[in-house]
């Protein structure tokens, strides 16, 4: 049994067991299934901001069936201890590193999603013989005038005010951007995670902000797939072709947040063969 | 302080340590976590090694499918202490965790030095059955438009002591959000158990305390009468929530007790 539940578990998933790794500038919590002495490449799962590993819960029972499989909380959020100050997607690169060494993990596939695919990003730059595979869910690529929406809509802190209405705001924003089956009790079972960060709820952003993939992606040699689903930065994500060097695209247009709990089986049938094989999907572009 | 998780036969329990000294376990109430604690932790680590275990349920220990009995409760708690090396202890429970110290105690009268059982009172088999009838924790459902988020956060806004900051309100409204999607109540398996029965089987010194502000406590005084060596305290405008926006106050009262 695991906590929180796993509320889109399915018989023959593997078990997640939870601990804590000592990095450089904390605890960080992480979520593993699978099997450490698998064959398979141990695969990282990277969250989205202002999230944790809750949602890779049910990615983790999938595909922990077959390798090791790790999703660790970013430093400051989930129960990751902060860090000192305000982080970069450098310094949430290094926090994963100590995760890896901390799991004795030499070589790695990842994945990350929004926030979590840029740190993927800069992981591979920092560990380019380490880290085999990218899979990002999003690959944003901003204008002037996006980056100043974004951070106007998220990049600030998030402070409790009496009425509660803070609450009621933070709980609009995803229910919005939910993907088409998304129900509110599964909204509801991430939000605690969404909002604890509160003063600081918004680091994440913060970071994700000031990377950019045109700056960072091109460097990037091993074999990135980019899964573009129906969510908040599909558009944005579409920019990124002409800067991949090895690298496609996949276009999930049925499919928005969530899709990793209501389509495990479905995407792992063509993440595992890219992973193992470098098969890409017939679909990528 | 470090942060981890111990083995039980139902699984992980998560808990939190820091400090030297003689063992101090605290208990959490019922839909709460271990960060109600958190404020003692700088004022008693000094003294004490405190132990901060989320119970079967709570927090980010394991999840139960089903209602879990008090039994579960007291026996991963005692597996917990077991798993941590944790032998001759005190134990601190606030309402719901007050009940599991206390059948902690019975069971093991060897190993437990003090209890600190605070915002716990006495209600008869009639009254605790009475209660069952209701359910206490998740009463507004989850909706679309978030409106019971804004509920709950009024409710949560006028339990904590006077002066109360917002951010102590959000960390407690945060620890309770979870129960919002348990199948059953935290709090009946309690309510189902034979309090008197345990009480009585405590051997170690007991400090009872009741925060005056507490509205979910009563008849606490007439535990003086059944566990045989127990003082009681009241703490004079401390709410339900006295263990997070009073912890100076708290761990004045603890350390008195547990140095005594």
């Amino acid at each position: 049994m695991t906590y929180p539940a796993t509320p889109h578990a399915k018989p023959g998933f593997a078990p997640i067991r939870r601990s804590y790794i000592d990095g450089r500038d904390g605890q960080i919590h992480v979520r593993v299934a699978g099997d450490p002495s698998s064959k398979k490449r141990p695969m990282l799962c990277f969250h989205l901001s202002p999230s944790s590993g809750i949602v890779y819960e049910t990615w983790l029972g999938e595909m922990g069936k077959d390798r090791l499989i790790v999703a660790p909380d970013t430093p400051g959020y989930g129960m990751s201890d902060f860090p000192s100050e305000q982080p970069t997607i450098a310094t949430f690169a290094q926090a994963m590193t100590d995760v890896m060494d901390a799991l004795d993990i030499q070589e790695a596939d990842v994945m990350g999603y929004h926030t979590g695919s840029k740190t993927c990003v800069e992981l591979a730059r920092q560990q380019p013989d380490r880290i085999k595979h990218l899979v990002l869910i999003s690959s944003p690529i901003y204008t002037e005038a996006d980056l100043a929406k974004q951070n106007d809509e998220m990049g600030s802190p998030d402070t409790p005010v009496a009425d509660g209405t803070h609450l009621v705001h933070s709980w609009a924003g995803l229910w919005r951007w939910r993907g088409p089956e998304h129900t509110p009790a599964d909204i509801m079972h991430a939000f605690p995670d969404h909002i604890k960060g509160g003063e600081r709820k918004h680091w994440g952003h913060a970071a994700a902000f000031s990377y950019t993939y045109p700056e960072n992606i091109p460097a990037v040699k091993q074999p990135i797939l980019i899964i573009n689903t129906n969510d908040d930065l599909v558009e944005y994500t579409r920019r990124i072709t002409p800067h991949l060097t090895n690298g496609k695209v996949i276009e999930l247009m049925d499919w928005g947040h969530g899709f990793l709990d209501y389509h495990p089986e479905e995407t792992s049938a063509f993440v595992r063969p890219f992973l193992d094989s470098d098969v890409w999907p017939d679909s990528a572009k | 302080m470090k942060r981890g998780y111990v083995d039980t036969d139902m699984g992980q329990l998560h808990y939190w340590t820091t400090g030297t000294g003689p063992n101090l376990v605290l208990l959490h109430q019922s839909t709460q976590t271990s960060d109600e604690y958190l404020g003692l932790a700088p004022l008693l680590a000094g003294s004490h090694t405190l132990w901060a275990i989320e119970w079967l349920g709570h927090g980010n220990s394991t999840n139960t499918p089903q209602e879990p009995t008090m039994d579960d409760y007291t026996r991963t708690m005692i597996q917990a202490m077991d798993g941590l090396g944790i032998d001759k202890t005190a134990l601190l429970g606030h309402h719901g965790g007050a009940a599991i110290a206390i059948d902690i105690a019975a069971a093991l009268p060897d190993r437990i030095t003090h209890v600190v059982a605070s915002g716990t009172g006495y209600r008869s088999p009639e009254d605790a059955e009475a209660m069952l009838k209701d359910r206490h924790t998740v009463a507004e459902p989850i909706t679309e438009d978030g409106a019971f988020l804004n509920k709950m956060w009024g409710i949560y806004t006028k339990l904590g002591s006077p002066g109360t900051s917002m951010d102590v309100i959000h960390r407690i409204f945060l620890n309770n959000m979870q129960e919002r999607l348990k199948p059953f109540d935290a709090h009946d398996p309690i309510l189902k158990w034979n309090k008197g029965d345990a009480c009585a089987k405590v051997k170690c010194p007991v400090l009872l305390l009741q925060g005056d502000l507490d509205s979910f406590v009563s008849g606490q005084e007439k535990l003086l009468d059944i566990i045989p060596d127990a003082r009681r305290v009241v703490m004079a405008d401390a709410g339900p929530f006295c263990f997070y926006d009073k912890p100076d106050e708290m761990a004045a009262v603890v350390d008195e007790f547990l140095g005594a």
